[in-house]
């Protein structure tokens, strides 16, 4: 049987995945947005687990909400990723402080 | 038992495809092994009884967001920045780690190990739930168009502005219109000039 805990242990171990990829690809924009998407994925996945554990149906609407936010900040960051792209011809973490000069 | 060693199953290949997206150096593999990571979730919320937002993750996460990583790799051309970097060896560690982590605490949290979590008795009641708590959509809905109707409508405003914003920032207007340009128009000499 199944209990909250091997549940929770996913999650968890899906989070701590997307932070090490944050940091092992620290100049590589497209990857840190996905990992940024891995993270709100486990996010989702334990306010579902919570949800179904405590039949709570708050859960599953953070988890809607969530979903909505996510799918607009991704749309805007590849928005400035290809903005970027056709400024500099190339995107990377080291070109993004344009502005200080 | 069956159905407990597929859903261990289910986690173990969306964290091993978890590991394959952040180790890869090749984007466009880490978008198909995102995707597999999505739908391996899915069937996971579908075990949740979350069966709308399963159907709204591949809808929407795989049918449109991933699509849109594809486009926008598609529309910048790395492959010079990516075959630097070579990173099976991170994941060859991390999937091993990941997986071990995942199994020893999973075999500590099991089924023989609970009696020493018994005392509190509220988590007791909470974890060892016989039968299934199913939750509708029409309670989903209710509760989303009574209680939380305000915030529904501030997601669709939400939603609104993304998409403003993201078509004028990439939007640079149709390439042949007969627009002045301003500086070109300023820089001229007074000799070509026809009012004098």
């Amino acid at each position: 049987m199944l209990t909250v805990y091997n549940f929770l242990l996913f999650s968890c171990c899906l989070f701590f995945i997307s932070l090490i990829g944050m940091i092992i690809n620290k100049n590589n924009i497209i990857i840190l947005l996905m990992s940024l998407e891995l993270s709100l994925l486990s996010v989702n996945t334990n306010f579902l687990i919570f949800s179904y554990f405590m039949e709570v149906a708050e859960g599953s609407l953070a988890v809607f909400f969530i979903l909505a936010v996510a799918a607009v900040e991704v749309s805007i960051g590849l928005a400035i990723i290809v903005k970027l792209y056709r400024k500099t011809n190339k995107i990377s973490i080291d070109q993004l402080n344009i502005l200080k000069h | 038992m069956l159905q407990v060693y597929f859903i261990y199953l289910v986690m173990c290949l969306s964290l091993l495809s978890a590991c394959c997206v952040i180790c890869h150096s090749n984007a466009v593999y880490s978008v198909f092994f995102l995707c597999l990571c999505f739908v391996s979730t899915a069937i996971l919320w579908l075990y949740l009884l979350a069966e709308f937002f399963a159907i709204i993750l591949v809808l929407v996460y795989i049918g449109a967001l991933l699509v849109l990583f594809l486009f926008t790799i598609m529309l910048i051309d790395l492959k010079i920045e990516y075959q630097k970097n070579n990173k099976f060896f991170f994941f060859f560690i991390f999937s091993f780690f990941f997986l071990v982590v995942f199994f020893i605490l999973n075999y500590y949290f099991g089924i023989n190990y609970l009696d020493f979590l018994k005392t509190d008795p509220y988590m007791h009641k909470n974890m060892n739930l016989k039968v299934p708590y199913c939750l509708p959509l029409e309670i989903l809905a209710i509760c989303l168009s009574v209680q939380y109707l305000l915030e529904f409508a501030l997601i669709g405003i939400l939603l609104l502005v993304g998409i403003i914003a993201a078509i004028s920032l990439t939007f640079r207007g149709s390439q042949n219109r007969k627009v002045q340009n301003i500086y070109q128009q300023v820089k001229q000499s007074s000799n070509i000039s026809l009012f004098k």
